[in-house]
């Protein structure tokens, strides 16, 4: 027995299994869960898009969001014609309400979360921290214009004080404090109204990422029996801009480009004119320095408005700032134990848009075939007949978690000991030669087929430990087939790597 | 913070007292009819509580502007451009959205700032016209808006000439008689001495402001303003010798009382590679 044999045979391997569905031509129950402040109709586009591409029947059911989860999975048996569904599809707080649904006893063969707040959203206890914030920069800015009109009036031809052409630094200025004032206010009110997490809806208090139900419902246990009940479970993951902040809530990518660019343009105009009045302010000048100062307030207010978001919706305490889709950090959008699939880093839709983007709803077609083994419409085998799982760009497997072929026969791991290895009924056939560095310089990372069509193992670190060295192919894929190939494709189906 | 904690603040700021120069060193630092000004920048932004702990990392980051003025045909154009900034908190986000803008032109004519991104592309602050327009397209009742923060002025004049301003960031020692008069002359007489320097007191409505100044120089070390008996404004001045008979202010520490908070703001601005030199040219 060689060492790397010994090395895989001595693993625990954690196999999270993605098996095959059922074959058979009968239509494939699918229901698709809203989040808080929403319907089912949110789903309307995905619903068309989803059944007129896969053998699914589609259901969209209205929830109470604001009630606690419990009550909102509890209606879900309520809602007569349900009870056949065999595939979950749940957005943010819906992917929540699917899981109860399961811990409720409703055995599904699927389900897929999408931006759901598995481990809460640090916003729900961060509204106080984020008002006073608020609050003060936009005071900072009202006191900013007080300042300045109080020397444009007072000042223009004072000889006594040779600084600065207060006229001039008031056009400069006085229409950005305008557009901040507007716009800050509309984004902000606008995304804690489409989030609802001013309204004091009982759900609230569990979305909190410190709150004991969200550490008892991912608890081992609970999340063991979850695993029975639901073989194939996938979370998919949203990061989106930073740039504008709450604005990409309710306004278009465009929009809060423009807007939230500006806000910085205006900061930096706000840092230059601070530097022109500082190097020119005679230093017994008490006002001009007043004003000076409070511009700089301001300035630091627009130009850390997106960032300040940022940090409300990453981390309880607004201690840091993480990716996220404007609503959700990414760290919570994970569902545990779950495969994972992630938008582009940064680049995926923010929250109100996740159940509408094109670029999720292809996720969402793309784990129901690979993954769930869900039949196209018309019939054929899963995965467009070429008897392959085929892993896209951005596809992370972490510790544990596993892809299969569409038979299961073929079961391909990235092990808690950093290794990679491909199954055939439970006999290793192939790994990465990476011994020791798999595990022996740290903890296990994750492998990834990342978008730039490079199919890497990282280790803890972040370091690379193994890759196939097929970078510079965007669209390239990862495909496991029912033969037990292991093969990275071209956009076009060439075969760029095989094992 | 109150008044009675000022004399407890910790003065920091590096005086160069009045001796002699450094070797070598001469006036020709800023030579006669100097025409550039260059230096770098560096802006720090913090929040911190009323025992002057750290409050959060969402604060704007370090940042180091190299700014360049010259005089040309009589305008003094700016050029005032990013050359560093620190991390957003411990850096995960990658893209930043703060890293948007990077230069700065002002023509120095009256004519408006040029503002260019990262990749040179020039964008601009939108007026009244772009505002309603945006509000409208996102569906903003008009009056549901806040108001103005304040009308723009109609008119605008241009800008004025920024070479007597040499005097206010490398202030000549000679001068120290002629600003002590213009100090007594808008303060009166000093009342004491804090920590060896000369303390003076303006009282303006509920308002006092307290400046404490090197005896010998007659240059502002300390400023604080309290407001209905709390301490509002603390600001610190430190320089450096800058040839045989000037001081170079190198820093300003500003740290200002947040409304409706006990926090406080503090924006500290240093200079570094100060030049000023004479290209000649068309003036």
């Amino acid at each position: 027995m060689t060492s790397l044999t010994r090395r895989i045979l001595a693993s625990c391997v954690a196999v999270v299994a993605l098996l095959p569905a059922t074959p058979g031509s009968a239509q494939t129950e699918t229901t698709l869960i809203h989040g808080i402040v929403s319907s089912g109709a949110t789903w309307d586009t995905a619903a068309s898009r989803l059944s007129g591409a896969l053998a699914i029947n589609t259901h969209q059911p209205d929830l109470p969001w604001s009630a606690p989860y419990d009550d909102q999975a509890l209606t879900l048996d309520t809602i007569g014609g349900l009870g056949g569904t065999s595939v979950a599809i749940g957005h943010s707080n819906g992917g929540v309400v699917a899981r109860r649904w399961v811990a409720r006893g409703h055995r599904l063969d699927t389900l897929v979360t999408v931006g759901t707040p598995h481990f809460g959203a640090p916003l729900v206890a961060n509204l106080g921290l984020y008002g006073g914030w608020f609050y003060q920069g936009l005071n900072a800015i009202f006191r900013s214009g007080d300042a300045f009109s109080w020397l444009v009036y007072n000042r223009q031809d004072d000889p006594s004080y040779s600084c600065c052409d207060w006229q001039w630094l008031w056009y400069q200025i006085a229409e950005s404090l305008n557009f901040g004032g507007y716009f800050t206010q509309y984004g902000v009110f606008g995304a804690l109204g489409a989030l609802g997490v001013t309204t004091g809806a009982p759900v609230l208090g569990q979305m909190d990422p410190r709150s004991a139900y969200l550490q008892g419902i991912n608890s081992g246990g609970a999340i063991g029996a979850e695993a029975g009940s639901v073989p194939v479970r996938i979370g998919i993951v949203s990061t989106t801009s930073p740039l504008g902040g709450p604005l990409r809530l309710v306004a278009s990518d465009s929009t809060a480009d423009w807007i939230g660019g500006t806000f910085h343009g205006i900061a930096w105009t706000f840092y230059y004119l601070y530097f022109d009045m500082s190097s020119q302010l005679d230093p017994w000048d008490y006002d001009g320095w007043d004003a000076a100062d409070r511009l700089y307030d301001a300035a630091q207010f627009l130009d850390g408005w997106d960032v300040a978001w940022c940090a409300a919706v990453s981390s309880v305490g607004m201690w840091y700032c993480d990716g996220n889709d404007d609503a959700v950090p990414y760290t919570s959008q994970q569902y545990p134990n779950a495969l994972l699939l992630y938008t582009p880093w940064q680049g995926g839709p923010a929250h109100t848009s996740e159940t509408s983007s094109g670029g999720i709803i292809d996720m969402i077609q793309s784990a129901l075939v690979n993954y769930g083994h869900v039949p196209p419409r018309g019939g054929g085998p899963p995965g467009g007949g070429s008897g392959t799982t085929n892993l896209y760009g951005e596809t992370y497997l972490y510790p544990g978690q596993s892809a299969a072929s569409p038979n299961g026969r073929f079961v391909l791991t990235y092990q808690s000991d950093g290794n990679f290895v491909l199954y055939d009924n439970g006999g290793a056939v192939w790994a990465i030669n990476c011994w020791p560095q798999c595990n022996d310089l740290g903890p296990a990372g994750h492998a990834v087929m990342q978008g730039d069509g490079n199919l890497v193992v990282y280790d803890g670190y972040g370091n690379p430990v193994w890759h196939t060295g097929t970078y510079g192919n965007p669209g390239a894929y990862l495909g496991i087939g029912d033969d037990g190939s292991l093969r990275v494709y071209g956009q076009g189906g060439n075969v760029l790597w095989s094992r | 913070m109150q008044m009675t904690a000022i004399a407890a603040v910790v003065f920091t700021a590096t005086l160069a007292g009045g001796g002699p120069a450094t070797p070598g060193s001469a006036d020709t630092l800023v030579p006669p009819g100097w025409d550039r000004f260059s230096a770098d920048l560096t802006i720090t932004h913090g929040r911190v509580t009323a025992d002057g702990s750290s409050t959060s990392h969402v604060a704007t980051p370090t940042t180091v502007v190299h700014v360049v003025r010259t005089l040309d045909r009589g305008a003094w154009r700016t050029t005032f451009e990013v050359r560093g900034r620190g991390p957003i908190g411990d850096g995960r986000v990658s893209e930043r959205p703060q890293d948007v803008f990077a230069r700065i032109e002002d023509p120095g004519d009256g004519s408006p700032l040029r503002i260019f991104d990262a990749n040179g592309v020039q964008r601009h602050v939108p007026g009244a016209a772009e505002i309603a327009a945006m509000a409208s397209r996102l569906g903003i009742p008009e009056d549901q808006l806040p108001k103005d923060a304040a009308a723009p002025p109609a008119a605008v004049k241009g800008r004025p000439r920024i070479a007597a301003a040499v005097d206010r960031l490398v202030p000549l020692r000679s001068d120290a008689a002629s600003r002590k008069r213009g100090l007594e002359a808008r303060a009166g007489s000093a009342h004491g001495t804090v920590r060896g320097l000369d303390r003076y007191m303006v009282q303006r409505g509920s308002s006092v402001r307290e400046q404490l100044v090197d005896p010998v120089l007659n240059l502002p070390v300390e400023s604080n303003t309290v407001e209905n008996g709390v301490l509002v404004g603390h600001t610190t001045f430190a320089y450096t010798a800058y040839g045989r008979d000037r001081v170079l202010r190198t820093a300003t520490r500003v740290e200002r009382r947040i409304e409706g908070s006990t926090d406080r703001s503090v924006v500290e601005m240093r200079l570094d590679n100060v030049r000023f030199e004479r290209q000649g040219g068309a003036r």
